[in-house]
């Protein structure tokens, strides 16, 4: 991954950006943390929160006209947070932290006219920043408009008392005009607050530059002129601080102006989604008025999907821990297993406003591990051993139509072997439209390949299908599997692509078994790019008159299965979590129409149709096919549609066994397939080396490929019952 | 690369071997992806036929192979 793709990833993910309140705030004040700390009654927490970013609180926290207040999101579930009032309680209920601390003396000497908030809020800064300050006034205590203020809002005491504050810090009065330019008087630079009445008329509002708040006369800084024909106290508050910036800028001879955008904009890309955010109208009391701010944040993406929730960041962080990732020498990969463990689906990308992509992200981190060589080898062997079987002689093969070719038929190797006696059903019903002229042709579309970031097999896959293709005149495909749709859509773009369900309705559909109870339409996250496969299929629900609930998120928001991207082999559990949340969504038993996703959502307690199941033959699977059988049932529809595939059966297939329930699950799980178990006893009784145990088992072992298998089992007369089988992928050789 | 590591593991069901030899703790190298470790391991004393038991296959051996394979 290279830096600029990083960028503009990172870019995309807006979770970091400020919320509204502080982006429309001047000083930027951290409306989420001040909240957070007053709904929990920890006012001196919330005082210090206010401290951060505003000079002087206990004058401009009184009296701030809260523009914060006109951004906040909660306006549209009752009203906008109270920040105005917050910020006063939270001052009527703290004592704040005393004299802030400076920074080593520079010696260098500011003059700081005026009484008013942004010439106090400018003397503030820069004796933070070390600078000498001599602070000009009229009267006893400062404050210039200030000081007409009621008392009951912002008593003549607080002023005294900030006051005291600076000069404690070190400032100094200054009694004399304003000079003509900084340089006349020794002065480092002078700062000239117009929110003082007496110096109202002294500089004229245009003539001050906005960013840097210099005036025409060098060194001559000047702020606090009104906004929008108003005094504006956080305003006058923000103008003393930025200018206090830009004299420190001036007085070291830095740039005035590079790197102020967090400063001055008032533009926040932040995203905070509502749904769910409950009307719920202001409060009197301010610890229960802060606990009305939901502390905006984005997060949508992560709100909705497991993989996401489960690294605990989001999208921006997870760009950086891949592009690290990569710039590991020497150590652990830590991100391996997060890259990996993306479904793939694509719903983070609908539901973030900028289309953050974790799939496109975390499809071209696995090109790029495979492409390095530092991809895991065991986490996707078995899809990508599986996906051989399916185009393999014995599963896979094509045989064009009787006269010619107006369609080929692509079921895709999934569906073919989980529901094998409905493919072939609808194979017959297709041929039967179609009066001879439809091609068949049975292989997987290499979505395994495409997941797991093997582009190279994934293209010499396509190239091999493409051949097939052209011999027959590139007639369209029928498809029935919308992971096969997805990836032809990527790679055959050529190849005009229909579902089955669209050809069903073009060319009738059959009479249709439809159940009494309505179904939860799980739509495969595959469809989420295809309105005409999601439409056909609500159609033909319709036309057979089987009732169907939609689920809040179906449609382009709908969610994976686990299957997607290979999830289920990375990290099963975030799976079968997945699962166990999706099927939480509806009190009703579950209809798709994609086989993986009947395969995937099955086996948890609820029945789940495909809706082939209710045009064919009705077998909702209530537990899952498994690999072994899916395998086997591959081979028999190739054998049934196609004819034997010429190969002479391996030696092992005679072998018979038998397996108990429990064990088959064992097995399933640990990724042990009958045939592995078979060619086991077979090479073991070849070489003739065996253990026995005490209870009467025996145990053989043999290497597959990379994996070592262990099958322990009970001889007898008949079948060799299997009682346990494992695995590793470590080579032993004895040392001595 | 050649390392030590506590890969080893005392076998507890009894298991004989076929060739009526016995199993006794033996050196064993255990390799993958290009990384070897020696480890003791129940193995024949006749034969050498190697026992890797269902414990430590599924339990420390697949957490040491996934440490390798993240390296």
């Amino acid at each position: 991954m290279e830096k600029e793709e990083l960028k503009s990833y990172e870019q995309r993910c807006i979770q970091e950006e400020l919320p509204f309140c502080q982006a429309a705030c001047p000083l930027k004040v951290d409306g989420r943390s001040f909240c957070a700390a007053m709904a929990e009654g920890r006012f001196e927490e919330a005082r210090k929160v206010l401290s951060r970013a505003m000079p002087l609180p206990e004058i401009l926290g009184r009296i701030c006209d809260h523009p914060c207040q006109e951004a906040c999101v909660m306006s549209e579930r009752g009203g906008a947070v109270a920040l105005g009032k917050l910020e006063r309680s939270c001052l009527e209920r703290s004592r704040g932290a005393g004299t802030p601390l400076r920074l080593p003396l520079t010696g260098k000497r500011v003059a700081v006219f005026g009484g008013g908030l942004s010439s106090l809020s400018c003397a503030f800064e820069l004796l933070k920043k070390g600078h000498d300050v001599f602070l000009a006034f009229d009267g006893e205590i400062p404050g210039g408009r200030l000081l007409s203020i009621p008392d009951e809002i912002l008593p003549k005491e607080i002023l005294g008392a900030a006051q005291q504050t600076l000069e404690r810090m070190g400032a100094k009065r200054l009694f004399g005009e304003v000079p003509e330019g900084a340089g006349s008087q020794n002065w480092s630079a002078v700062y000239v607050g117009v929110d003082d009445p007496q110096l109202a008329d002294h500089v004229s509002g245009k003539d001050i530059d906005t960013l840097t708040y210099e005036t025409p006369s060098s060194g001559v800084f000047s702020g606090g002129y009104p906004r929008g024909g108003r005094a504006s106290p956080v305003w006058e508050s923000a103008d003393g601080k930025r200018a206090a910036n830009s004299i420190d800028r001036f007085i070291q001879g830095a740039s005035l102006t590079s790197e102020r955008g967090r400063e001055i904009s008032v533009e926040t890309r932040l995203f905070t989604p509502l749904e769910g955010v409950p009307h719920f109208p202001p409060r009197d009391d301010p610890v229960e008025e802060a606990k009305r701010c939901i502390r905006c944040e984005c997060r949508y993406c992560v709100r909705e999907c497991p993989f996401l929730e489960k690294y605990k960041g989001y999208p921006k962080v997870y760009a950086r821990e891949i592009y690290n990732n990569f710039s590991i020498v020497k150590g652990v990969h830590q991100a391996n297993r997060m890259i990996n463990s993306c479904a793939l689906c694509g719903l983070c990308e609908t539901l973030c406003p900028n289309d953050f992509s974790m799939a496109d992200l975390c499809r071209s981190a696995r090109e790029e591990m495979v492409k390095k060589g530092i991809m895991p080898p065991s986490i996707h062997e078995f899809a990508l051993l599986d996906m051989e079987h399916a185009n393999s002689p014995r599963a896979a093969g094509s045989r064009a139509g009787k006269r010619r070719t107006k369609a080929f038929f692509f079921p895709g190797c999934q569906l073919a072997g989980t529901m094998l006696e409905q493919t072939e059903k609808l194979y017959q019903y297709l041929d039967g439209v179609f009066q001879g002229d439809l091609g068949i042709m049975l292989g997987c579309c290499g979505a395994p390949a495409w997941w797991s970031g093997r582009r190279e097999s994934l293209e010499g896959l396509i190239g091999k299908l493409e051949q097939v293709l052209r011999s027959e005149g590139n007639p369209p495909l029928i498809l029935a599997c919308p992971s096969c749709n997805e990836v032809f859509r990527n790679y055959l773009p050529h190849i005009d692509r229909i579902s089955v369900w669209q050809v069903l309705l073009d060319k009738g559909l059959p009479e249709g078994r439809p159940v009494d109870l309505p179904l939860a339409l799980h739509d495969p996250c595959t469809t989420r790019r295809e309105q005409g496969w999601r439409d056909s299929v609500r159609e033909i629900l319709q036309k057979i008159g089987q009732p169907f609930e939609e689920l809040s998120f179906g449609g382009e928001t709908t969610r994976c299965c686990g299957y997607g991207g290979l999830q289920y082999m990375s990290d099963p559990g975030l799976a079968v979590e997945g699962v166990r949340r999706r099927l939480k969504e509806s009190d009703n038993e579950f209809l798709t129409y994609c086989s993986m996703c009947r395969e995937s959502l099955s086996g948890h307690g609820k029945r789940v149709f495909h809706l082939l199941d209710l045009l064919f033959v009705s077998s909702p699977l209530e537990k899952t096919t498994g690999f072994s059988q899916r395998r086997s049932n591959r081979e028999t529809l190739r054998w049934n549609l196609l004819g034997s595939s010429g190969l002479p059966p391996e030696p092992w297939e005679e072998q018979r066994i038998s397996i108990q329930d429990s064990v088959r699950a064992r097995l399933e799980e640990r990724h042990i397939l009958e045939s592995d178990i078979k060619q086991t006893l077979w090479e073991a009784r070849s070489k003739g080396r065996f253990l026995f145990s005490p209870k009467g088992t025996s145990l053989v072992s043999s290497r597959i490929g990379n994996v070592t298998f262990w099958v322990e089992y009970l001889p007898g007369d008949g079948a060799p019952e299997i009682v346990n089988a494992w695995s590793h992928r470590m080579t032993l050789e004895l040392v001595e | 690369m050649r390392n030590r590591t506590d890969l080893g593991f005392v076998d507890e069901a009894g298991w004989r071997c076929g060739c009526g030899g016995r199993l006794v703790s033996r050196k064993v190298a255990a390799s993958y992806l290009g990384s070897r470790f020696e480890v003791e391991l129940p193995a024949c004393n006749e034969c050498g036929f190697i026992l890797v038991p269902e414990d430590l296959a599924m339990g420390r051996m697949f957490e040491v192979e996934k440490i390798l394979e993240d390296k």
